[in-house]
């Protein structure tokens, strides 16, 4: 079996990371970039430190190869395969969601900067999914939250006047009860 | 102390925005004129897009009958992109209001039209002059007071601003949502016109709740969320889902003087003042 394509992305803080294609391409923006022709010497990511980096390419190459075990499960059974090693393949796909979404749970229980990082990330180097879920993330810490909770909860600062408070709080009465 | 944490870029929050209730989103714009920015900004898409669903969640506005001036009673009639249309009960007056803005104009009322085998239909935009009558389906005819008092028939607005009618059976306790289909003016065949699009029997999720000894009364349709607001004299307004699943108390018995309506998350939104 031939070993699979390798590309070298480059954080910001010129950390280099090497990674297969298939977790590379997860990421639209690198999908994008390799399509094109890009990738001699390297991938620069001007936008993400290495800190970053190398948790979005932890969730990466999980995912890229839950999905590569997915397939390749699918292919054994399509091509004819005993019934006895098809069905223990469907049950560990099963075992892979179930573990993929607690790795997901898991991947965004972290302090409020990385997961702003994680976001950022996700959105500068366009991975849906890893989006999705920190998106999830900061909705669910939003929820049932007044205003003042949400700044406390992700240090923004009150930039409103009280006066322009009152405004905003009689606009909509109804949120604030 | 920890340095300032960089903003959000507005497109990072909007995605956050989409999974949020409406309530949360009018919070997030209060939060500082960045993120107030991010939600007025995105207004429309919040509303619309397939993956948000901010606007299927009901938002009820209740409104005090006493609050609106003049020495003559104004009863509701009904509400539709964040108006309302009020009546007046002599002399015939019909009104259009804005409670958010205070906008109030008042509108020709034709004639003294409200017979039992027809309702009046009114188009309030852009012409507010607009109104026409439309025949009921033959099933849904009733007398005046079943309609007036009773409160069994209801004309409403479905959620793809449709003409649609409620209809509450006494003996079933049953409601019945009509979509009126066709437009054959006046000499057109009732039958044709309106189809019954749903069904929900009530009778279970009433006795369940312990209310069977009540009067169950039509209070509102909410389009946008499709929830059925019933009124009980003294125990208040229920809400009833679309599904027909669930019931559950909106809000207490102020002896008939409050009136429901569903609040337009779009229309506060997009009434948001910038600072």
């Amino acid at each position: 079996m031939a070993s699979p394509a390798m590309v070298t992305l480059i954080s910001s803080d010129d950390a280099r990371f090497e990674v297969t294609e298939a977790a590379a391409t997860m990421s639209q923006t690198i999908r994008h970039m390799i399509e094109d022709g890009c990738t001699d010497g390297g991938i620069p990511l001007p936008n993400v430190p290495a800190r970053t980096l190398a948790k979005v390419l932890e969730y990466c190459n999980k995912h890229a190869a839950a999905t590569a075990a997915e397939s390749s499960a699918a292919g054994g059974a399509a091509a004819g395969s005993d019934s006895g090693s098809s069905s223990s393949a469907d049950s560990a796909g099963k075992d892979d969601g179930v573990d993929l979404a607690s790795f997901d749970k898991a991947f965004v229980e972290v302090d409020t900067d990385t997961l702003y990082d994680l976001l950022l990330a996700a959105n500068y180097l366009d991975v849906k999914t890893l989006l999705d879920l920190c998106c999830q993330k900061v909705a669910d810490m939003i929820r049932g939250k007044t205003p003042e909770q949400i700044r406390q909860t992700f240090g923004i600062k009150n930039d409103f006047s009280p006066e322009e408070e009152e405004k905003i709080r009689k606009e909509n009465q109804w949120a604030f009860e | 102390m920890a340095p300032p944490r960089p903003c959000l870029p507005t497109d990072c929050l909007f995605h956050v925005f989409l999974r949020l209730n409406p309530v949360s989103i009018v919070r997030c714009a209060a939060v500082s004129r960045h993120w107030r920015r991010a939600v007025t900004d995105n207004t429309s898409e919040i509303r619309r897009h397939p993956t948000g669903r901010a606007d299927r969640c009901l938002l009820l506005g209740l409104h005090h009958r006493e609050m609106y001036p003049g020495e003559l009673l104004y009863a509701p009639l009904a509400c539709g992109d964040g108006l309302l249309l009020l009546c007046r009960g002599l002399p015939a007056e019909i009104s259009v209001v804005n409670p958010f803005t205070g906008f109030h104009t008042t509108i020709a009322r034709p004639g003294g039209l409200v017979p039992y085998r027809y309702v009046l239909h009114f188009c309030m935009a852009p012409s507010p002059t607009l109104s026409r009558i439309t025949r009921l389906p033959k099933q849904c005819s009733m007398r005046n007071e079943d309609v007036s008092d009773k409160k069994m028939l209801m004309l409403a607005t479905s959620e793809d601003d449709r003409l649609s009618l409620l209809r509450r059976e006494e003996a079933s306790l049953e409601v019945s949502v009509w979509l009126y289909v066709g437009d054959h003016g006046s000499g057109g065949d009732p039958e044709n016109s309106w189809l019954l699009r749903q069904s929900i029997g009530i009778r279970k999720l009433i006795e369940d709740a312990g209310l069977s000894r009540f009067q169950t009364r039509l209070e509102r349709f909410c389009p946008r969320s499709r929830s059925v607001i019933l009124w009980i004299p003294y125990l208040g307004l229920l809400v009833l889902d679309p599904e027909g699943k669930r019931i559950q108390r909106a809000a207490d018995d102020c002896h008939g003087h409050i009136w429901p309506y569903e609040i337009d998350l779009t229309l506060c939104l997009c009434s948001m003042k910038t600072f």
